[in-house]
């Protein structure tokens, strides 16, 4: 090409140029008609399935590197990201926990609607509201009271069994000694 | 032959390398376009004939291994290429900056190219906007890349010219 003179040169390079510009035109056009079935496509298809080896090969090799410039690039996007996910797993693991509790109360109260069928005394269900305040007293405060016609000495079972009876009555609570309290003999509860 | 081959070579690797690391190493979300280097390249070292030839392969196999509507980036790519050598025959300047410059300005013009003939066709899914933004951003990245990239390509060249044979 070097030895060519100057005005030929030029139009040598122009007729290439229209060339090539010329087979652009027509690779779109057929492209453009053939769609998905044309020989375009077709031939896209074997290229890519010659190509994509080289790309996994090269892909595996050169990931690491990626990954390295990657994570630079996107630092502020992970930091945020790691934060919402530390937000949300903070949120699930609450979620657990009122989730284990609820649990464990549903069963409870299955069990004592169990006991209550088996019973065929009529029975109150009540719930324990306060635990006792002393080191040396073992007594629990219920939520039924003389309104719900609890009398003294009246004992008090859970779905395991006897727990206690009751010393103590006002309008809307009881006090209920339990068994394990030293002071309480069994006899005295019936 | 050999000249062919070795930058067949050249645009194979860019290839691969665009469609692999580059995937992940973005700019603001965007991805270089090697093809539009090499090609600016090439054109900035072998003049507008080598410049347009190379375009047009470097385009074909972007368009086939990157499954884009196939053409566009070839006709991009000859146009620029030409246009790229032909400006580079009047431009005496010997700033080392102006490989990178040139490859800035050329990829921004031959993106918005493209943006246009697709748009023609119908085959623009991306809106006017991105496109802008695209173009900006990927020129930036491929100007960034140009001093990493022009001594390789140089040498590639250089080392597949035909020896000049000294006869007195």
């Amino acid at each position: 090409m070097a030895q060519q003179p100057l005005y030929k040169r030029g139009r040598s390079t122009r007729l290439l140029v229209v060339g090539l510009v010329t087979a652009s035109l027509v690779m779109i056009t057929l492209d453009y008609r053939g769609g998905q079935t044309g020989p375009l496509e077709v031939a896209g298809r074997a290229t890519l399935a010659i190509i994509s080896p080289l790309q996994r090969a090269m892909g595996n090799v050169l990931r690491p590197i990626g990954d390295f410039f990657g994570a630079i690039t996107h630092i502020g996007s992970l930091r945020a990201e790691n934060q919402e996910l530390r937000q949300d797993l903070a949120e699930l693991i609450n979620q657990q926990g009122d989730e284990l509790s609820l649990t464990a109360r549903n069963d409870q109260l299955e069990r004592l609607l169990v006991l209550r069928d088996s019973l065929d005394v009529p029975v109150r269900t009540g719930r324990v509201i306060a635990n006792g305040v002393s080191n040396f007293e073992w007594v629990v405060t219920i939520n039924l009271g003389t309104i719900n016609d609890i009398r003294r000495g009246m004992p008090v079972i859970a779905p395991d069994g006897l727990v206690g009876h009751v010393v103590k009555v006002t309008r809307q609570a009881a006090d209920v000694q339990l068994i394990l309290d030293p002071d309480c003999s069994t006899c005295r509860c019936s | 032959m050999r000249r062919a081959l070795s930058w067949a070579a050249v645009i194979l690797t860019a290839l691969l390398l665009q469609s692999t690391v580059f995937a992940q190493i973005e700019l603001f979300g965007a991805k270089p376009e090697l093809a539009y280097l090499i090609t600016v390249v090439l054109a900035m070292i072998e003049g507008p004939s080598a410049g347009a030839s190379g375009g047009f392969a470097a385009g074909m196999a972007q368009d086939f291994l990157l499954n884009q509507p196939k053409g566009i980036t070839a006709l991009t790519l000859t146009l620029l290429g030409y246009a790229v050598g032909m400006i580079r025959q009047y431009i005496a300047t010997p700033s080392p900056a102006l490989p990178v410059l040139l490859v800035t300005g050329a990829t921004a013009v031959g993106l918005l190219f493209y943006g246009l003939v697709s748009f023609l066709l119908g085959e623009l899914d991306v809106g006017w906007g991105f496109l802008l933004r695209v173009a900006v951003l990927a020129s930036l990245y491929n100007g960034i890349l140009t001093p990493l990239a022009y001594p390789v390509l140089r040498r590639v060249a250089e080392g597949s010219r035909a020896k000049r044979v000294f006869r007195w």
